[in-house]
Formats: C-alpha cells, structure tokens, sequence
C-alpha cells in the first residue's frame, strides 16, 4: 500500500470519535449515518493533498466533515424531503452514555445544521473567529447565532430540574 | 445552565464513538471506489473527444 494511503488512514483512524460524533449529531438511522461517513470519508481523501499542515489536523477533519455533511442536508433537502421533521438524531444508545451526554443530546436535537455546528465547534474550544472561518461564514453570523443558542439553552434547560453532574 | 458544562459530555460522546477501530480495508474502499469513477470518467472524456475528432475529419472530407 502506497505511503500517501497509509498516513491518510492513520489520520481518520486517529480521529474517528470527531467524525463519527458528527455524523451522529445530523444523522439518526445507521444508514444515512454509514452514508454520511463514507462522503466525508472520500471528501478528506479529496481535499488529503491540499492540507499543507497550517492549521491543526483536527481543525481540518472537522472544517471537512462539517461543510461536508452540510452541502449534503442542503443537497438532500433540494431533490426531495425524504426524512420527516420528527425523525430523531444524534441517538444515545450506549449506556456508558451519563445524564450530560443525554442533555447534550436533547439540546442539539433542537437546533438548526448551522447551530448545532456552532455548538459542537464551541464545545471544542474554538472562538467565533475560528468557527467563522472553519464554516466559511462570518464572525458577525456566528456571534449572532451563538446570542440565540445560548439564550435558547437558557430557555430550555434553567428552568427545569436539569442538574449537571 | 451554561453551554460550558456541556464540554465534558461532549468529549464522552467522542470517546464512546472512538471506541471501536476503522478497518483499513473500509476505508481503502471507499477511497478505492473514488478513484476507479474518476478514471472511468477520464475514459469516456477521452472516448468522446476521440469520436469527435474522428467525426470532424470525415465531416471536413466530405
């Protein structure tokens, strides 16, 4: 196997929890999960040759997977609406999953593609610049966004008897 | 609740989805596939404008 392949393997393997947690976060079934992993997949092999090692590698898996699987809820949503607005995501069915990851859960389930990358990219200590540029949008979008996700987690959660761990 | 006590879960969600490793073999397919599609592609490019050409001459002959 050529040496190109091999470090391109060693890269995805590295960092499978970043691309499986996200495609679990905007897919529910097994299949359009499998289906969503496998563009990213071909996506980071495409764009392998264009990392010249600026930035970090785990800030470009997740600059990749994220417009990947963006482009492809929007491509989706154009041809036709096959999945009902109901259909549950980012499913927790381990249980070594604790109370947080299933708040967590909750919580993304009910923002919008955009938000939910805001969130998972804030989660991951990145700053409204950063996550501006890594979702190729500007810094004035992500803060305004960011205002509205941050007053609807206030919303949902603080005035319930959700307790963190 | 602030959006900071999330972290810690969402650093488990990755560790759970971490867990089991990727075959090389999977990944090599799906890059495999890419690649045998994109030389198919290059074929029939090549294909086409060899006919045109062909079609061209005999055109101008006529």
């Amino acid at each position: 196997m050529e040496l190109k392949k091999q470090n391109f393997i060693q890269i995805v393997n590295e960092n499978r929890g970043i691309i499986r947690s996200l495609c679990k976060v905007y897919y529910g079934s097994n299949e359009d999960q499998k289906d969503a992993f496998q563009d990213v997949i071909l996506q980071l092999w495409k764009s392998f040759d264009t990392f010249r090692g600026e930035s970090e590698i785990s800030t470009w898996i997740y600059r990749v997977t994220l417009n990947t699987i963006l482009t492809k809820i929007r491509r989706d949503k154009k041809s036709v609406t096959v999945e009902s607005m109901d259909t549950p995501h980012f499913y927790i069915s381990d249980s070594k999953a604790d109370d947080n990851v299933e708040l967590l859960s909750i919580f993304i389930q009910s923002l919008k593609d955009v938000d939910k990358a805001i969130v998972v990219l804030y989660l991951e200590g990145y700053r409204n610049m950063e996550i501006a540029e890594i979702l190729k949008t500007t810094p004035t979008n992500v803060g305004t966004r960011f205002n509205r996700i941050k007053s609807l987690l206030k919303m949902k959660f603080n005035n319930k008897s959700y307790a963190t761990k | 609740m602030q959006l900071n006590d999330l972290e810690s879960a969402w650093k488990q969600f990755k560790l759970l989805n971490a867990m089991h490793h990727i075959e090389s073999k999977e990944i090599l397919l799906i890059i495999e596939i890419a690649e045998n599609a994109n030389r198919n592609k290059l074929q029939t490019v090549l294909l086409n404008l060899v006919m045109f050409v062909i079609i061209t001459i005999f055109c101008q002959a006529g």
